[in-house]
């Protein structure tokens, strides 16, 4: 359930600005080459670009956490192993690399079959399918009535 | 009147978990904890290389290491603490404790934590593994300066398994901060608004910028780095390759210095306020210099290159000069709300204190260098690595020892030995200084870094001994940590969900935490929301049903661990 709106994106506004105010500072200065505008001036695009996502989406906030997380996930382990093992093939040889791209597949269709799973537990249907237990647990599920009702404690931000 | 939201669903079985729970895990606090158990061994090893290393720098002509041993521990001692312990150390303390403070039950996408912390792992591995080659592990430093560190000058796979395992630790960290990113803006609690997030919850996140917008510029250059020393030139071939490889890197180099600095600036503000038993002082206004610290941070790694002359040094002078201004204000709240406190001198705030007299140190050394005449005198001496280790050691093993003495029983229900956490703080503390500040002489009167022998000039011997007995110094304070820490979790007094009368939410639930959490949340109406209902007269525990809990034993579902279940008193 949601919660209401309380947007996140103004802090990567702030971040933004302030970055953009840095390159254009910078510019005054840069006389070196590209590579310090591009840089500064790129991680300053990218977090506007973040932040303009966020205030599209109008994402508001997950009360209770929200979905059924797996209490595990060795799909993603053998995942991230596997991409280890494709990485190191680059210096060991073609063999490792194969070897760990096969096994990034399979590890790839391990964690889709975790999220099915995972979707259908969220839908209720897995109830007696024997795949509860790779779709875990909910959290408990909290209520914002009754946080509306409590009393209000402080009185006001501070 | 109802403060509090009622438990509805089950919390969890009794039942032992099992290796490959504990490992293939997607909760927060299991992967959190991975992470900062497997980061602290990489310190152990990270510590041992620099005890050796000051051994053998204890007096001139030593030399029972050789050149190219040597040369190997420099390269591997800053690549360890900074790939493996570090910067996984901050963002695992994130994982652990940032969805607690947010009232949230889990991270937004666990898998990418957990996949993160095997990518992490996995590179520390492969990063090793040069030792097990011909030429052995890599010996151009944990910056790997073009062309220092090409296929010519560096040969062999050992710097190949170096930079490929730079690659996967620091694609692993990205992916938690994305993890945490993601669950500080979906998954706050109902009334948290990004304002009332807690001191500690605002520094993850402005890490997080940092990690987004720097880590992958590393990962750029280190591939980039890679097809170098396959063969395909690309750096040199640049007119000013080399230059454009300590951009690349630097760009990462500096903000991680921060990286791995802020979150700890959390811990150690949330601590001194928890233990002034006041609010922190000037929130709002530390938050936004928080933001602008960052911010800045990220605008200053050229004067890493002023001795180039190929950089805008008035630039990066100048903002480099300007981190002051927020670093100030961050400085002035830690003062003022221990001014306006009754203080508790427990071990945390003993921690938090040293936290803040060593970065001080850090911090004004930091000044100098950011002057191009004076980083022209000191460059590549041990000015500089007095100057970072005081920021390194004060800033970040300062600030994560306070985390941890600080969290340890939330963590695990046990209260750490305060005598035992007491005589550990007074040899880190000695021992810090014992070691870093003659290296401040020793630099100022020419000692260049990252040599393993020297002349006996000056005092130089003398200040080399110091700092070699402050090493050691240092490392009998760990171990009396280690002790502590062993000791405590078997025979620690139980802490109870709230040792400390703590202010934010993560003491609203037992410790250790059940798997999802929170049982109950109180209103959330500022960035302190148990000293708000405190503040009231009214007692958090007693409202959110924690004082029927039993203090709790290790982690839910070991033996001895309770599972957030109710027990009797």
């Amino acid at each position: 359930m949601r919660g209401k709106r309380k947007p996140a994106f103004p802090p990567f506004v702030v971040w933004g600005v302030f970055l953009s105010v840095l390159t254009g500072v910078g510019v005054v200065f840069f006389d070196k080459g590209v590579e310090e505008p591009a840089l500064l001036g790129g991680a300053a695009v990218f977090i506007l670009v973040l932040a303009f996502l966020l205030a599209l989406t109008r994402r508001s906030v997950q009360v209770d956490g929200g979905g059924a997380d797996p209490d595990g996930s060795p799909a993603t382990v053998w995942l991230a192993c596997s991409i280890g093992l494709t990485v190191l093939g680059a210096a060991l040889g073609p063999w490792l690399a194969f070897i760990g791209g096969g096994m990034t597949i399979v590890g790839i269709a391990g964690v889709a079959r975790e999220l099915r799973a995972q979707r259908a537990a969220g839908r209720g249907e897995l109830a007696n399918k024997g795949l509860a237990r790779t779709a875990g647990t909910h959290p408990p599920p909290l209520r914002q009535a009754e946080v509306a009702a409590a009393p209000r404690a402080g009185g006001q931000d501070r | 009147m109802t403060t509090a939201m009622p438990l509805r669903a089950p919390i969890g079985s009794r039942r032992r978990a099992t290796l490959l729970e504990v490992l293939s895990s997607t909760d927060h606090k299991r992967i959190g904890l991975l992470t900062m158990v497997t980061a602290f061994c990489w310190f152990l090893i990270g510590g041992a290389m620099a005890m050796t290393m000051r051994a053998e720098l204890a007096k001139p002509g030593l030399q029972f290491l050789s050149d190219h041993t040597y040369n190997e521990l420099f390269t591997m001692h800053g690549s360890t603490m900074f790939y493996l312990f570090a910067v996984p150390v901050v963002l695992g303390v994130g994982l652990y404790f940032v969805p607690l403070q947010l009232g949230a039950a889990r991270l937004l996408w666990p898998r990418l934590a957990l996949g993160g912390y095997w990518l992490t792992l996995a590179g520390g591995l492969v990063m090793y593994a040069g030792f097990l080659t011909k030429n052995g592990a890599p010996e151009f430093g944990w910056t790997a300066f073009f062309p220092l560190s090409d296929a010519g000058t560096s040969p062999g796979i050992g710097p190949d398994f170096w930079v490929l395992g730079v690659i996967l630790a620091t694609l692993g960290s990205t992916l938690q901060a994305v993890s945490l990113l993601g669950t500080l803006v979906r998954l706050r609690a109902p009334g948290m608004t990004m304002l009332r997030m807690p001191l500690f919850a605002w520094s993850e996140l402005v890490t997080v910028f940092m990690v987004i917008t720097g880590f992958p510029v590393l990962l750029v250059g280190m591939t980039l780095l890679y097809l170098e020393r396959q063969g395909v030139a690309i750096y040199s071939s640049a007119p000013h390759g080399s230059i454009t490889y300590q951009h690349l890197f630097w760009f990462y180099g500096h903000p991680v210095v921060y990286v791995v600095f802020f979150p700890l600036v959390g811990v150690v503000g949330e601590t001194i306020a928890t233990f002034s038993r006041r609010r922190f002082f000037g929130f709002k206004v530390t938050v936004l210099s928080l933001l602008l610290f960052s911010a800045i941070s990220m605008s200053v790694w050229g004067h890493h290159m002023f001795a180039t002359n190929q950089v805008s040094n008035k630039y990066f002078s100048l903002t480099s000069t300007i981190l002051l201004v927020p670093a100030g204000i961050e400085y002035f709240g830690f003062l003022a709300t221990m001014a306006g406190g009754r203080i508790r001198f427990a071990s945390p705030m003993l921690f938090a204190i040293g936290f803040v007299l060593l970065f001080l140190i850090g911090g004004l050394t930091g000044i100098m260098v950011a002057s191009p005449p004076l980083d022209y005198h000191v460059h590549d001496s041990y000015f500089v690595v007095a100057h970072f280790h005081y920021t390194l050691f004060g800033g970040t093993v300062f600030g994560l020892l306070t985390a941890i003495h600080y969290w340890f029983p939330k963590a695990t229900g046990r209260l750490l030995d305060e005598r035992w956490a007491k005589a550990s703080f007074v040899l880190i503390f000695a021992g810090a200084l014992l070691t870093f500040l003659p290296m401040f002489f020793l630099g100022s009167e020419g000692m260049p870094r990252r040599v393993a022998d020297y002349l006996p000039l000056h005092h130089w011997t003398l200040l080399n001994t110091l700092a070699t007995i402050g090493a050691f110094t240092i490392f009998s304070g760990f171990l009396a940590f280690l002790v502590n820490v062993m000791r405590s979790l078997r025979l620690g007094a139980p802490a109870g969900p709230d040792p400390w009368q703590g202010q934010t939410l993560e003491w609203a639930t037992p410790s250790p935490p059940p798997r999802h959490n929170f049982a109950a949340l109180p209103p959330v109406r500022s960035h302190t929301p148990l000293f708000d209902l405190r503040e009231q007269g009214r007692d958090p525990l007693h409202e959110l049903g924690l004082r029927r809990f039993h203090p709790c034993g290790p982690y839910r579902g070991e033996k001895g661990g309770n599972d957030g279940a109710e027990v009797p008193a």
